[in-house]
């Protein structure tokens, strides 16, 4: 399984301290311009920075350079992204932005959200239900409750 | 930041309250109206993300400011950034088809 990550789901998920087994159970790719979205945050000491960091210089997450611009609404990463996608024929983006998965949802391109990326680890037994109940409950304040309170049905509640 | 000049008449009563904000953060008056005008700005962009009118790197790069930034400033002021209804469901069906690929 390949997938292409947004800055936003990249952060989201190192936060819920599941990046890493993800990248165990599926080819992770961030956009050059991605991968300089996320650590912009070392600058502010952002322990997600460093993990993701980390993730890639041990090549567990591959960084890919993308020629792209940015155009209206959206900014340099996420149009990275979309043409990493197409690049790599990726099964799926994982984003969380309201704006992008729009963009993705008028072109056909397979998104994921970041909380059903912890679904997934969880029901493919990646993650036990409580460790993917607990990297939920991290992330519980990013995300908008209908998504959260989803995802924790999907995994058979709490 | 770049700045540029900009005319501009302003209410004295904010000029008096960005006057008692310089006192208290040991600034001049002009950053202290600059500050307040970068902290509306803030607020109305997490607005249009929530809105889906622009997104989140593009939010970033206007304001000079990293997604991390971003994700801390929705959780101050309670804003939720996410996906519709309709994007949830799509992505479940995503998940669903990724699982069976998994198995």
């Amino acid at each position: 399984m390949k997938l292409v990550l947004d800055a936003d789901a990249v952060i989201k998920l190192a936060r819920a301290e599941v990046l890493g087994a993800l990248t165990d159970g599926a080819r992770c790719y961030l956009s050059q311009q991605v991968y300089d979205e996320v650590l912009k945050g070392k600058e502010k000491m952002y322990e997600d920075a460093f993990v993701a960091e980390a993730l890639c210089t041990q090549r567990k997450i591959k960084v890919q350079e993308v020629s792209t611009e940015a155009k209206a609404g959206l900014g340099i990463g996420e149009w990275s992204s979309k043409q990493l996608f197409h690049t790599i024929k990726a099964d799926a983006i994982v984003s969380d932005d309201r704006k992008f998965l729009s963009l993705l949802e008028r072109e056909g391109v397979s998104f994921m959200v970041s909380t059903d990326c912890i679904v997934l680890l969880g029901l493919s037994q990646s993650l036990t239900k409580s460790e993917a109940l607990l990297a939920l409950e991290k992330i519980k304040p990013l995300v908008r409750q209908e998504q959260y309170r989803a995802a924790t049905q999907k995994l058979g509640g709490i | 930041m770049e700045t540029i000049p900009y005319p501009l008449r302003i209410p004295e009563e904010i000029v008096t309250i960005a006057r008692l904000r310089a006192k208290e953060e040991y600034t001049d008056q002009s950053t202290a109206i600059r500050q307040l005008l970068y902290i509306g700005t803030e607020e109305y962009v997490l607005h249009l993300i929530e809105s889906g009118r622009i997104s989140i790197g593009r939010a970033a790069e206007l304001l000079k400011t990293s997604i991390q930034d971003l994700h801390r400033l929705a959780e101050k002021h309670g804003v939720h950034l996410g996906p519709t209804p309709e994007q949830l469901r799509q992505s479940h069906e995503t998940m669903r088809k990724l699982l069976k690929k998994a198995r």
